[in-house]
């Protein structure tokens, strides 16, 4: 019997692999509430000064300084003024002290919280409905020399949310 | 009469031997991805930043669903920011948890990078849940709205 070989033909058929990717995808969501807005209400008014008559504008006085806030809902807020220690007429300084802030929920000074204030420093406080009012008053100390004119110095608040 | 033609290859006789093998494949069952839940940062004041962690009941969301004991490439894409029109606020500080069930508890920190794929095997239940958390970081004058943006989670079989 011849013998005989037997081939055997195996295809293997590879076919490359393809990896076809899946996706999916979610959302990142923010809401970003009220900012803080401060507003400059009324200038720290003294009036006519008289030289070695100190004179004292209470926070309640009609021509006391006065400020708003508005943001959002009774957040805390971070409060910082910056206070001058003169007013000033050209070269000619007449000293500032003795500064009384205070803050209310509503535009009334009755009833305002006094604050603690030091020049530069953040104090806080709470939005009441999104509001806040500030209401100053300080004393001026005129020399018994002090120079006639017009005085002027500029108080800054800034405002701040907390997060809490 | 009958007539028998044989037809043979050099070294065949004319009844050939022959044998088989089977040729076979196990498909695998597709990879199936899903966003399960939003990464919500909620209510946002200008200024103060934002971090949700990543076990952390509001953040994302996602599931990736393939053969027991595969080994899957993943790749998450996160944006640099969340967008209102044209106003953006960035976010960063991506963290991510990864683990068999859908609970934060017992979930493990993962190191990504976005868009640079790694490689991760699953278990013989064949599901994987990840979690994200990042930080948003809104500016003290950002414009109040609401803001969003886009994580994606893309995976495909390695062959291994």
């Amino acid at each position: 019997m011849r013998s005989f070989r037997t081939t055997a033909l195996v295809a293997l058929l590879a076919l490359p692999a393809v990896a076809t990717a899946q996706s999916a995808s979610i959302q990142a969501t923010a809401t970003v509430v009220t900012p803080l807005v401060v507003t400059a209400g009324q200038n720290l008014a003294f009036g006519n000064v008289f030289q070695g008559v100190n004179k004292t504008i209470a926070f309640g006085d009609a021509s006391s300084g006065r400020f708003s806030i508005t943001g959002f809902n009774t957040s805390q807020v971070a409060l910082t003024f910056t206070l001058p220690a003169n007013i000033a007429s050209g070269g000619n300084t007449l000293a500032i002290d003795s500064w009384d802030v205070r803050v209310n929920g509503t535009n009334a000074p009755a009833g305002a919280t006094q604050l603690s204030v030091v020049s530069g420093t953040p104090v806080n406080s709470t939005l009441v409905a999104g509001n806040l009012f500030v209401f100053m008053g300080a004393r001026v100390v005129p020399t018994g020399t002090q120079a006639a004119g017009s005085y002027t110095g500029t108080i800054t608040l800034a405002a701040a949310y907390t997060g809490n | 009469m009958s007539l028998t033609v044989a037809l043979a290859a050099a070294g065949h006789d004319a009844r050939a031997q022959a044998a088989s093998v089977r040729a076979t494949a196990q498909v695998s069952i597709p990879i199936a991805v899903a966003g399960l839940a939003p990464l919500a940062f909620g209510q946002l004041l200008p200024g103060v930043a934002r971090t949700v962690a990543a076990t952390a009941t509001s953040s994302g969301r996602l599931r990736v669903i393939a053969r027991g004991g595969s080994t899957v490439r993943l790749t998450v894409t996160f944006p640099a920011t969340l967008a209102r029109g044209v106003e953006t606020m960035p976010v960063d500080n991506w963290a991510v948890h990864v683990n068999t069930n859908a609970n934060t508890a017992g979930s493990t920190p993962i190191t990504v990078a976005s868009g640079v794929p790694f490689d991760r095997a699953l278990p013989a239940s064949g599901r994987l849940f990840f979690f994200v958390g990042a930080r948003v970081v809104p500016a003290p004058t950002q414009p109040a709205g609401a803001y969003t943006g886009t994580i994606v989670l893309a995976a495909a079989y390695t062959g291994t």
